[in-house]
């Protein structure tokens, strides 16, 4: 289980790696090595750390080991085949984290993170009429019973297309470089994370690279079922690649443009469920 | 800061603590849940002592792993 949870940092790390170097590649630029976020963790990790004067030292330091616990928790919730509310309720509680990183720090730039990831919430909005979608058509919320109902009755992607689509949405709104990434745009420096360098910034690497892992094994398992090792990798790899192509071609967002698609999205998908609750 | 010579001492305690976890849970003499609850708590803690005490002090050179 320790192996595993190693493997899930570094391969999410590589996958984040490969997303910078698509990005890059469509941009016409050279692009760093697949491995850099790999490096960047190392990199930071060795880098001379300290807490800031304007910090709050408990909560600067402790919201790192909440960053790495929470999704260390999620990917074993994933493996088990648990609940998807509990591993969407470790997303909502990433919120959390991302407020805290910005107001531990004292750090107005920090602060507007912070501020900035309450906002974006509004993505979390078609995550749950999507979830509401999955529960009204396989009965369950558990990941088991859902992989169990895709065995006999195919691929949810076929299923809900519209459904998939929307959580697709909100796991770009995670990405860096993407059209929702508001909480990190380059007017608030690296916005949340801004003042959390060196070995906290290394932590939230590896918290970042767990995240991306089970938030990629979520969507698979959802929406295709369980799949075979090395073809959830390969599965994993090309979609993080869709989401590149998604990043690199579509500029970053202002703030109320960012919240007004995803509420626009979320009334949408709301539509799309009083549909398939008419037609049943 | 806290002494390289005490987060080694943490660093090894979890690593050792983690491997024999394991070795328990695969002998099946604690349940898997126990465990993973167990690395939900030891694991962060270890990144960050590992980070803490590998890292460069003050004065010290620390700009390995560039990259480009």
């Amino acid at each position: 289980m320790i192996g595993y949870l190693l493997f899930a940092v570094f391969f999410g790390l590589l996958l984040l790696g490969i997303h910078r170097k698509v990005i890059a590649r469509i941009q016409r630029r050279p692009g760093p090595p697949v491995w850099q976020e790999i490096l960047h963790m190392f990199k930071f990790s060795f880098k001379s750390t300290w807490i800031p004067a304007t910090a709050s030292d408990t909560l600067f330091v402790g919201i790192v080991l909440v960053a790495i616990g929470i999704w260390s928790a999620a990917l074993f919730i994933v493996l088990a085949g648990g609940s998807i509310l509990i591993i969407f309720g470790i997303y909502m509680l990433h919120k959390i984290v991302e407020h805290g990183f910005g107001l531990s720090s004292g750090s107005p730039y920090g602060k507007f993170g912070g501020v900035r990831s309450v906002i974006s919430a509004a993505s979390e909005i078609p995550l749950f009429v999507s979830i509401a979608v999955i529960a009204f058509f396989t009965g369950s919320l558990e990941l088991s019973e859902i992989i169990t109902y895709q065995e006999i009755h195919g691929p949810l992607l076929f299923i809900v297309p519209l459904s998939a689509f929307a959580m697709y949405l909100v796991i770009l709104s995670k990405m860096p470089s993407g059209p929702f990434s508001i909480v990190e745009s380059k007017e608030i420096v690296s916005g949340y994370k801004t003042e959390h360098f060196g070995v906290w910034r290394a932590g939230l690497e590896v918290s970042n690279g767990l995240k991306t892992y089970v938030l990629l094994f979520m969507f698979l398992a959802v929406f295709i079922g369980w799949l075979p090792f090395w073809v959830l990798i390969i599965g994993m790899i090309l979609l993080v690649v869709s989401l590149s192509f998604a990043c690199a071609l579509c500029p970053m967002l202002s703030p109320f443009d960012s919240v007004t698609i995803q509420i626009i999205i979320t009334g949408i998908m709301l539509g799309y469920a009083a549909v398939l609750w008419v037609i049943a | 800061m806290v002494k390289k010579k005490h987060l080694a001492m943490v660093v090894l305690a979890l690593a050792a603590m983690m491997v024999f976890g394991f070795s328990l849970e695969y002998g099946g003499y604690i349940p898997l849940w126990f465990y993973e609850a167990f690395l939900v708590g030891s694991f962060p803690v270890f990144v960050l002592c590992t980070g803490l005490w590998w890292m460069a002090r003050e004065h010290d050179e620390d700009t390995p792993f560039i990259g480009y």
